[in-house]
This record gives structure tokens, C-alpha cells and sequence, in this order.
């Protein structure tokens, strides 16, 4: 992972987290940012960085090849989904405090991705090959409810109040929009042919922050 | 915030900006409806979706097949990175485009400062990653650099 100092666009950094890597995220303060990877020596581990001093403080062994990570809003705990070696997909929960794995639950499909709510209650697994999009519960940890998507989900949004999540069906050329009070799909919009990115106008309230 | 795609072999590539300082000013306008913005990579347009409603109020056209989006803190323009092309810089309030930025032709992710001055880029090919820094208020690029793609352990 490469760090560039936005001040005078050096790179100050070049960190080992592995031969492939997620995205990295956050914590709710700017101290720590964590992302998970692999690598062939190392196995899979989630590395804690201090940005303070750009330098990996920790490391997380994980029992899957992780494919996403992300972290509660309140930087306590990071959720990473993967697949285990014997070819099970599952979500792990990292206390950030100890750095250690406090839950595993099994997954229907291989994951793609993951999104939080802006609270923080809810959680969204994306799938490879899959139409279909997961509700985990946060605090029990386990999977509340499948809801049905287009073909190929490949992007999600939230809006800025966390009312509703878009999602970019590359396969179907539709978004899905799902209603967080009760996660149904209130609406399919067509829209072109692979629709890759999405973006929404309003300004996060937490911008920066993820 | 956080930028990212996943490239299959190459895992996430993404540009991720620790938050800095916040800007305060800027909240003084009412908050505008909210629009959702699509790219289709296939299509090569943008659609516009109003949330209120869900309808598609309006459909960009772009030249090339558009691979990432990024927004202007303010809403005053959309970034799109579009293959081949670079990035389209597209006026919100009219949406039209205003210039394209010839960042290389791969922008497969985007990302802006959260006090709107600059805008980030990667462009991906063969292996090969490009990290350019635009200044967003004449959208020039002002730096322009190769990043490690290379394996890590």
C-alpha cells in the first residue's frame, strides 16, 4: 500500500500488507487504518497503521482470503468477509481494541463487498455472481435477511441520510433502491447498458471518514 | 473516504484520503434535492436518478465508456473518468461538459479532497498505475506519478 503526503504529493511510505489487499479504512478519529490481505509467506492478516507514523503497529491472522473489510462508525470493530481455506464464505468481527477475531458466521455465497449504514446497526454483504444482498445485524452478528437485487451488484451508495441504498446492477442495467427502514426494494430504475459507478450528491456528514 | 474497484487479480485499487482539517464554511445553501448519478460503462452516458421519485430526470452522454465518478463537495461539477478519454469535468448546473482532463486512459477510480481543491486519479493499465493530482478550480492537471502495483508481502 502506497502512502503519498497530500502537502507536496511525495510517497512517504510503501507498506507490506500483502500481495493482494482490500481497500483500507479508517477509524473514527484519523489514528488507525486497517486493511486486509494475503499474501503466499504471510497468510492473511489484517494490518493496524498508524498514521501518526505510517508503520504497520499490528497484525490480525485470519482464517480467510479476505475480499472486503469495513469498520463500525465508532472505529470499534472492523468486519472482514472472505472465504475460508476449505472454500466457505464467511464475515469475521476484529475488536480493534485487542485485535482479535470475536465473531465468524457463515455467509450464503462468496462475498464482493461490504457497506455499513452511517449508524453503524446495519450491515450489507454484496455478492460475486449473485443478485442478491445480505442484511447482517451488527450487534447479534448474524444474517438477518437476503433481499434480491439485479444481475452483477457492483457498486452501493447510501443517501446522506442513510434512508435509502442505491446499488448499480452491471448485469441488469437497472440501480435497485432499497428502503433501510424495512430493507425492501421500493424501486428498479433502468437506467443504461453496465452501469459500473455511482455517485450520489450530497454531502456526507461524515466526509472523509468513510 | 474511500474510493475503490475491484480489479480481479489485482484486488482493490482505490485512492483513500485521510480526513484532514475540516473545512466549515459551505452549509450555508439548503440542502438540494438529492440526484444519484450512474455511469454505464456500456451505454457510455451518465444517468441522472432523482431519489425523490426514482425517476431518471436526465441522460448524459460522455465520449467513451465511463468507468468511475467522483463529486464536487459543493455539487458545482461531476468528475466522470470515461476510457480512452480521461476525465470529463461536467457542470452540474447545466450538465454540460466543461473540459476533459487528459489524465491517461484508464481512470478506473477517483477521488476529491474534502474541501473540493483537488481530485485525485488512478489510471490502470497493463499493469501500470498512474497517480495524477488536479487542481480543481481551473481543472489542470499539477502532478503526475507511477505507483507501486507491484506485489508486497
Amino acid at each position: 500500500m502506497s502512502v503519498i503526503q497530500t502537502s507536496d504529493n511525495s510517497r512517504c511510505a510503501l507498506l507490506p500488507v500483502g500481495e493482494v489487499a482490500t481497500r483500507p479504512v479508517v477509524n473514527n478519529n484519523g489514528s488507525r487504518v486497517y486493511v486486509a490481505g494475503m499474501s503466499m509467506e504471510k497468510g492473511a492478516r489484517v494490518s493496524v497503521i498508524d498514521t501518526a507514523s505510517n508503520t504497520i503497529i499490528a497484525t490480525v491472522p485470519l482464517t480467510i482470503v479476505p475480499a472486503d473489510l469495513t469498520i463500525h462508525p465508532n472505529g470499534s470493530k472492523l468486519y472482514v468477509a472472505g472465504i475460508s481455506m476449505e472454500g466457505e464464505p464467511r464475515l469475521m468481527g476484529v475488536t480493534t481494541t485487542r485485535h482479535t477475531v470475536v465473531s465468524d458466521i457463515r455467509l450464503p455465497y462468496p462475498p464482493a463487498f461490504l457497506a455499513m449504514d452511517p449508524k453503524g446497526s446495519k450491515l450489507y454483504v454484496v455478492y460475486f455472481d449473485e443478485p442478491m444482498v445480505s442484511l447482517i445485524q451488527t450487534g447479534k452478528g448474524g444474517l438477518v435477511k437476503n433481499i434480491k437485487v439485479g444481475n452483477d451488484p457492483v457498486a452501493l451508495a447510501f443517501t446522506q441520510d442513510g434512508s435509502r441504498i442505491y446499488i448499480a446492477n452491471q448485469g441488469s442495467g437497472t440501480a435497485s433502491v432499497i428502503r433501510t427502514s424495512d430493507n425492501r426494494v421500493v424501486a428498479t430504475v433502468k437506467v443504461g447498458q453496465s452501469p459500473r459507478a455511482l455517485g450520489i450528491n450530497s454531502i456526507p456528514k461524515n466526509a472523509g471518514l468513510n | 473516504m474511500t474510493v475503490g474497484r475491484w480489479l480481479g487479480t489485482l484486488g482493490w485499487v482505490c485512492i483513500f484520503l485521510l480526513p484532514g482539517p475540516r473545512d466549515s464554511g459551505s452549509a450555508n445553501a439548503s440542502p438540494p434535492s438529492t440526484l444519484v448519478y450512474v455511469a454505464n460503462e456500456h451505454s457510455s452516458t451518465v444517468s441522472i436518478i432523482r431519489s425523490s421519485d426514482n425517476q431518471v430526470i436526465s441522460t448524459i452522454a460522455v465520449e467513451g465508456s465511463p468507468l468511475s465518478i467522483a463529486i464536487m463537495p459543493d455539487i458545482s461539477k461531476l468528475y466522470v473518468g470515461v476510457a480512452k478519454r480521461g476525465i470529463s469535468v461536467i457542470r452540474t448546473s447545466d450538465r454540460q461538459i466543461k473540459t476533459t482532463v487528459k489524465v491517461g486512459d484508464h481512470p478506473v477510480t477517483l477521488a476529491i479532497t474534502p474541501d473540493g481543491s483537488k481530485l485525485y486519479s488512478l489510471n490502470i493499465r497493463d499493469q501500470q498505475a498512474i497517480f495524477s493530482v488536479i487542481e480543481t478550480r481551473q481543472d489542470r492537471i499539477v502532478d503526475s506519478f507511477p505507483i507501486e502495483l507491484q506485489c508486497s508481502i
